[in-house]
């Protein structure tokens, strides 16, 4: 006997398309009611309900520094935090070497220059030769100022603008020993 | 399983004609092209006030509509609605949702997951009535199209959770069947077809039949 006869209706039709359209037409207007049925008001509610969060949202949460540091990579902050270590070991291992390395001071001369030599470091401390201290130093200010005067009658303007340009130079005492003896005779 | 809210979904290119071939009302809210949805985003994000009171006006009584579907209260559909809200804002906020066309299904997969937790939440307790339809049985006379939306909701409730999520999808969120079938996580053909099955079901269960109900689960 066959349990499947080709012919006849079938138990259980499956509905096409529009045998639901009566469905979803009503599941539209179930949806639609429900829509229309939300409480009045409800956008206002959910704007005042969101605005905490939207406030927060635009105020920074951390410091410039911190934002800046999360942008670079956690790779690039380890390598930046090494060479930022070796350079200050560096540095420190130079200063340390520097201040090992001075010598006793020298004794200074008065009103002039007090050198003090050791190693490889020179420090040199002036006098201000402006402003003399005593008749000795008015003294030495006397013998530049005598000086200059004999270079402007045996050397002419230029020399004494030569001189005169370069303040630091005028300043060191010790350049003033390098001066030509104005008496003597430079053939000139 | 909660649905993951990250909008790196797969890619949903087809469109609604892949479905049922009737169209969506998506009713209280003005159709927006996709575009012009970008720019209202794009503004939101970046602060402008009047562009996310746009948003919120073209999404909240679809979202309250998905939820109401599920949970049935009115007072606790809005409560789930304006915390739906909260999260979107965050996230657009801080950057997480990025705009690439699929804000719908974004905003729609927070929704069924906040959905999701609240259903779960009121299983372990007693379900109230909804003082709404309380008040309607106490002081009013039946109505013919009320009870004719009240049988559709008692059958809706009457299905399973997995075909009342898509019905809800399509007809009370508005969305296509692209956008579930991205939101949900699976191929458009199982949805399509779970879809049909669901309207089948209900149809025979309007009609009377109750051997079309599969679970009784709700909300």
């Amino acid at each position: 006997m066959n349990m499947f006869p080709s012919n006849g209706p079938r138990p259980d039709p499956d509905p096409t398309p529009a045998d639901l359209a009566d469905v979803v037409g009503r599941l539209d207007a179930l949806a639609a009611a429900e829509r229309a049925g939300a409480p009045a008001g409800i956008e206002s509610r959910i704007v005042a309900a969101a605005a905490p969060s939207r406030r927060a949202a635009r105020r920074p949460e951390r410091p410039m520094a911190d934002r800046v540091l999360a942008t670079i990579g956690r790779d690039m902050r380890r390598r930046l935090a090494l060479a930022a270590g070796v350079l200050l070991a560096a540095t420190a291992g130079v200063v340390l070497v520097g201040v090992l390395s001075k010598g006793p001071a020298g004794p200074a001369t008065p009103g002039g220059a007090g050198t003090a030599t050791g190693g490889a470091s020179t420090i040199v401390a002036h006098s201000d030769p402006i402003t003399p201290a005593g008749p000795a130093e008015s003294a030495e200010v006397d013998s530049v100022l005598a000086t200059i005067a004999v270079l402007d009658d045996v050397g002419g303007r230029g020399m004494v603008d030569l001189l005169l340009r370069d303040t630091e130079r005028l300043d060191d005492p010790t350049r003033i020993d390098m001066l030509p003896d104005p008496t003597e005779n430079t053939g000139s | 399983m909660q649905a993951p809210d990250s909008v790196d979904a797969r890619s949903a290119e087809a469109d609604d004609s892949a479905g049922d071939g009737l169209s969506v009302d998506h009713g209280g809210s003005a159709e927006v092209v996709d575009a012009e949805l970008g720019r209202i985003i794009a503004a939101a994000t970046s602060g402008d006030q009047a562009a996310w009171r746009r948003l919120v006006d073209l999404y909240a009584r679809r979202v309250f509509a998905l939820v109401r579907s599920r949970l049935r209260r009115a007072d606790l559909a809005e409560e789930v609605t304006q915390s739906v809200f909260v999260t979107v804002a965050e996230k657009l906020g801080s950057g997480q949702y990025a705009e690439r066309g699929r804000f719908e299904a974004w905003l729609f997969r927070v929704a069924v997951n906040r959905v999701r937790d609240e259903a779960r939440r009121l299983r372990r307790h007693a379900e109230p009535t909804d003082p709404e339809v309380l008040g309607q049985t106490l002081t009013q006379r039946p109505d013919p199209e009320r009870a004719e939306l009240g049988a559709l909701r008692a059958v809706l409730s009457r299905l399973s959770d997995q075909d009342r999520e898509i019905v809800t999808l399509r007809h009370h969120a508005g969305l296509s069947f692209a956008q579930i079938a991205e939101l949900l996580d699976e191929p458009l053909g199982t949805l399509l077809a779970r879809h049909h099955r669901a309207l089948k079901k209900i149809k025979s269960m309007l009609a009377g039949d109750p051997a079309g109900a599969e679970g009784e689960d709700a909300p």
